[in-house]
């Protein structure tokens, strides 16, 4: 490997126009935004850190990267947010360009292509570090920006989305590397080939699952429709809660029919399995029992498996949100309280993060719900717990559409499970264990709004549910590494200075 | 742009390599292979170049490629071409190793980076005629490219020939960035080019994809697969030519099959529904009785029918055709299949029909009727929104035909219900994005459902047809000429040059 060593700031009279490149081309590489360019989520680093490695004086480097995602996260705020968005801007500027910085401190320190590494271990420590503490888990974060690219995805099956994220970021330390080689094939030659040879081997591997991944044995015909936009009259819905509880038993029984006659309608077709998105049924405490056993004699009636999410409206209470399953004999088999969003969603009571199944003709059935999706280091029990089909019901806004539905992909493609996502507002999608869609409906077309799908009745093994996000742990076990190896660098080089 | 200019062959003791580095990339690089990996299509060019480049002897690498390719085609074709795989290997090994030659003679004419454009442009030629002379061009290289939804974009104006093209210029380009030892101040232009283009197709694709119109009606379309027509085949033949009543009960048990399925379908809310290829197998005396209860169960459960028949006959040219039917039990559209060189069919006069309905314009054809992207082109003009196209395939080729309908869908802007016996159905709406996929070889119930968009949209592809095909045959030909001419040229200038002039003056 070449030995040269570099120290930054480089000269680079174009400094800026890098970031400025970078900002443009990050304003089009956020998973969440309406804009995404999936290769641009390679591009955009290459030119930060060769910004960050240019510019003469540190700080500014900082604040000016800190400025550029202000930039770039504002533009991709989705409107929901509402006043969570200025903090949320300030935090991800002041945070982002922690991995630059310690890219420019610490990889003088490492020799030749081993300096390389410093980067792309640091952002994916920072990703990781933010799903871990953050309430939206891992949604959005730069690998979910790879969600067309099913070959690629197939990483997560062994690393989670660890791996994916190292080898997007390692591509832009790589060119930098060059780059400061001048691109001169001789220099970087044994550099290129061993990134190349590793996107190879991803890509081998991502074709090779593809290519030899059993077909299923035997499928199972699952149905899933929106029958209302529970949003478009929440504002009546709550008015008349407060006010009229007959009015709003009223309201409810309207919806309620509607689910109950797609439910037959599709039955009768053939589906089998049968799920509602989150919320499909609102009901308050004392009128539960009874819709429950109404629910549970149309899985019995119509011989399904019905998945029905169901929100208990309480006046000064915590309300529940959750996802009961019914068998063909009526049975309540799974009952699951949502654990995701805790403390954004009001006065909620948050599940316990365990996730049941239910041992089926069809495979082992398990579900959770919309949020809990993002938390991939909760949902990876679907991984081992013998889980073939996921249900992931979903409500979700027109600005966060699709972003529920490739959460819930991504989980399916890691734990090997096939998913039947139904979102209320969003984009359905039908999975198979390696993430093909089987079936997809957008809730804003006009016209029936079902989805129908053959689905595997079997799920696939996976590496990433046993070893879990041991990836992400390592790139923080790495930046912790190498910050204390760069100090005891830094401190002896002072000591010589000082001796000599 | 840099000037330097290099002949060939070059030196390079590595050459053999490279034709094997190629080779073992090729196998990986064909649509139709069961081991296909998109990628390998953009790279194994780079190194076929690189060897025919740098083979001393042209004639020998003219050679060694065209066994290269017969090892690929040998590995990859599938077995129900075997009949047909002489002439096959004969076509691909006079003319595949062809825009390799040409390359190796003409680019060094051309002044710097213009040479990178011969081997793309006579690749594209290649694709373009092989894709217009062959009965079967499903070997058209841009199809495996299948799973890249942003690059096929491109399609919807250039056709698939826009995709050869670009494929093929990377393999110049690498190269001619490698004879400049990769130097970045040498090649930094053609490389900025290069990636400045690819980005603008990138940037044009998910632009297509973002500003897509949210479809503002959409209707239920089921289809399914009821029976492997291919399992009985051998007894169905036989009992068709030994015992007429033998032959009408199995295909009654068949079609029972589909008139139930698709009556439980219809009650499920499917407003239109599409059988496979075959699905009805019939005799040509049989046949009114089994239009009449095609268009009774069209009627009886009010939907549009779209149902391929096979009409058998002994002694005359057999029947193979799409019949649709309205709620009302009309036949509104006939299509008679014109692709394939199955023998001793009736072949169709490649005319696409379509039908009026409140759920836009329909049209339909049949299974290797895809393959021909020029006729396709008539769905993209005469305003069908959703084009059915029912199939029945190999396992080996499975799922090729069904992304061959993706990009016929992209190309001209229309929904595709692509209902396959032994293969992938598919429902795409007209950017080809997947809206329904069921593969018929799983156990339980091979039934799709999708709500397809009842609105195509306006694509530039069926308007210009092939014309990009058509620029880079006229600009092969154009090379070869000019190729001729300046070897002539050259050829004469030597012998004016002052050594043959001596000889001239003592002549005279």
């Amino acid at each position: 490997m070449n030995g040269k060593q570099i120290t930054y700031p480089l000269q680079d009279r174009w400094s800026l126009l890098w970031l400025a490149v970078a900002t443009v081309a990050s304003i089009f590489s956020q998973a969440s935004g309406k804009w995404l360019i999936p290769i641009l989520a390679w591009v955009a680093p290459i030119f930060y850190l060769r910004f960050f490695r240019s510019e003469r004086r540190g700080w500014l480097a900082y604040l000016l990267v800190a400025v550029s995602t202000a930039v770039v996260t504002f533009i991709n705020m989705p409107p929901m947010l509402g006043t969570l968005g200025p903090p949320i801007v300030l935090l991800v500027s002041l945070l982002f360009p922690l991995p630059y910085l310690a890219d420019r401190k610490l990889s003088p320190f490492l020799p030749g292509f081993a300096s390389s590494l410093v980067f792309p271990v640091a952002m994916t420590a920072f990703i990781f570090f933010s799903t871990i503490t953050s309430p939206f888990g891992s949604s959005s974060t730069p690998p979910y920006t790879q969600y067309d690219n099913l070959v690629l995805l197939q990483l997560l099956s062994l690393t989670g989305i660890w791996g994916l994220s190292f080898v997007i970021y390692w591509l832009g330390a790589v060119v930098n590397w060059a780059w400061e080689r001048n691109f001169s094939w001789n220099e970087i030659k044994r550099g290129a080939l061993v990134y190349l040879s590793l996107m190879l081997l991803v890509i081998a591997y991502g074709e090779a699952r593809l290519w030899f991944g059993a077909k299923p044995a035997e499928t199972v015909r699952v149905a899933g429709f929106t029958m209302v936009e529970w949003r478009v009259n929440q504002p009546v819905m709550m008015e008349a809660f407060d006010s009229d509880p007959e009015v709003f038993r009223q309201m409810m029984e309207e919806r309620y029919q509607l689910y109950f006659e797609a439910t037959i309608k599709e039955a009768r077709a053939g589906a089998k399995l049968i799920s509602w998105p989150e919320n499909a049924m609102t009901v308050t405490p004392q009128d539960e029992p009874a819709l429950v056993a109404r629910l549970g004699e149309l899985a019995r009636q119509e011989s399904i498996y019905l998945a029905a999410p169901l929100v208990e409206m309480v006046v000064d209470a915590p309300y529940a949100n959750k996802l009961l399953i019914f068998d063909p004999q009526g049975e309540l088999v799974l009952e699951h309280y949502k654990y995701g969003g805790a403390g954004m969603e009001g006065n909620r009571m948050v599940g316990d993060g365990v996730l049941h199944t239910v041992q089926t003709p069809y495979g082992v059935i398990s579900g959770i719900i919309c949020w809990d999706t993002v938390l991939q280091g909760t949902v990876l029990q679907a991984g081992r717990n013998g889980t073939d089909i996921l249900f992931t019901p979903s409500l979700t806004y027109p600005e966060t559409d699709p972003m529920f539905a490739q959460n819930s992909v991504l989980r399916g493609i890691e734990n090997g499970v096939s998913t039947i996502h139904v979102s209320d507002m969003g984009l359905s999608v039908i999975t198979d264990p390696y993430g093909r869609i089987l079936a997809s409906m957008d809730h804003y077309n006009k016209g029936e709004r079902v989805l129908v799908a053959q689905v595997p009745a079997k799920g696939t093994w996976t590496l990433y549910p046993y070893i879990g996000d041991l990836f992400g742990w390592l790139s923080l076990a790495g930046v912790a590494g190498l910050v204390i190896w760069g100090t005891v660098q830094t401190l002896r080089l002072r000591k010589i200075k000082s001796a000599s | 742009m840099n000037k330097k200019q290099i002949s060939y062959p070059i030196n390079d003791r590595w050459s053999i390599l490279w034709l094997l580095v190629a080779t073992a990339l090729g196998i990986f690089s064909v649509g139709i292979g069961r081991w296909l990996i998109p990628v390998t299509a953009w790279l194994s060019a780079i190194f076929y170049i690189r060897f025919f480049r740098t083979q001393r002897r042209a004639w020998l690498a003219y050679l060694l490629t065209s066994i290269s390719i017969i090892i690929i085609t040998a590995i990859t074709t599938p077995s129900w071409m075997a009949s047909s795989i002489t002439s096959i290997i004969i076509g691909v090994t006079l003319l595949g190793p062809l825009p390799l030659f040409l390359d190796r003679w003409l680019a060094p004419r051309l002044p710097g980076f213009a040479s990178t454009l011969v081997f793309p442009l006579a690749w594209t030629a290649l694709d373009f005629i092989n894709a217009n002379t062959n009965p079967m061009p499903i070997s058209t290289s841009p199809y495996a490219l299948y799973s890249d939804l942003v690059l096929l974009q491109l399609i919807s104006l250039t056709g698939i020939w826009g995709l050869s093209f670009l494929s093929a210029w990377l393999g110049s380009i690498v190269n001619w960035a490698w004879e400049r030892e990769f130097a970045w101040h040498e090649i930094k232009r053609g490389a900025l080019i290069y990636i400045g283009l690819m980005l603008l197709v990138v940037a044009y694709g998910q632009a297509r994809l973002w500003f897509a119109p949210t479809p503002a009606q959409t209707v239920r379309v089921a289809g399914f697969t009821m029976v492997d027509w291919r399992v009985n085949q051998p007894a169905m033949t036989r009992t068709f030519t030994t015992d007429m009543e033998a032959f009408r009960q199995m295909m009654e048990e068949r079609y029972q099959l589909y008139f139930d399925a698709t009556i439980k379908e219809a009650r499920a809310g499917a407003k239109m529904i599409s059988w496979p290829e075959n699905a009805m197998t019939v005799a040509l005396e049989d046949e009114p009785a089994l239009l009449a209860r095609l268009a009774e169960l069209a009627k009886q459960e009010g939907i549009y029918l779209a149902a391929p028949i096979v009409e058998m006959s002994v002694d005359s040219p057999y029947a193979n055709k799409l019949i649709i039917f309205d709620p009302q039990g009309q036949i509104v559209l006939e299509h008679y299949k014109y692709g394939g060189a199955e023998p001793d069919r009736i072949t169709g006069d490649g005319i696409l029909h379509t039908v009026q309905t409140p759920f836009g314009v329909i049209s339909g054809i049949i299974c290797w009727d895809i393959e021909f992207q020029g006729t396709v082109t008539q769905a993209g003009r005469n305003d069908t929104d959703i084009l059915f196209t029912p199939n029945m395939t190999f396992r080996e080729t499975d799922p090729i035909f069904a992304y061959i309908a993706v990009m016929r869908a992209i190309e001209n802007g229309v929904s595709v219900v692509h209902i396959s016996d032994g293969g992938l159905s598919v429902a795409v709406d007209p950017f080809g994005r997947m809206l329904a996929t069921m593969d018929h070889y799983p156990k339980g119930e091979r039934a799709l459902v999708a709500q397809v968009p009842t609105k195509g949209v306006w694509t530039l592809y069926p308007i210009i047809g092939d014309l990009f095909g058509w620029l880079a045959v006229v600009g092969t030909v154009a090379l070869v000429i000019w190729g001729v001419v300046q070897s002539l040229l050259s050829r004469k200038a030597k012998a004016a040059s002052p050594e043959s002039q001596s000889q001239v003056g003592q002549a005279i």
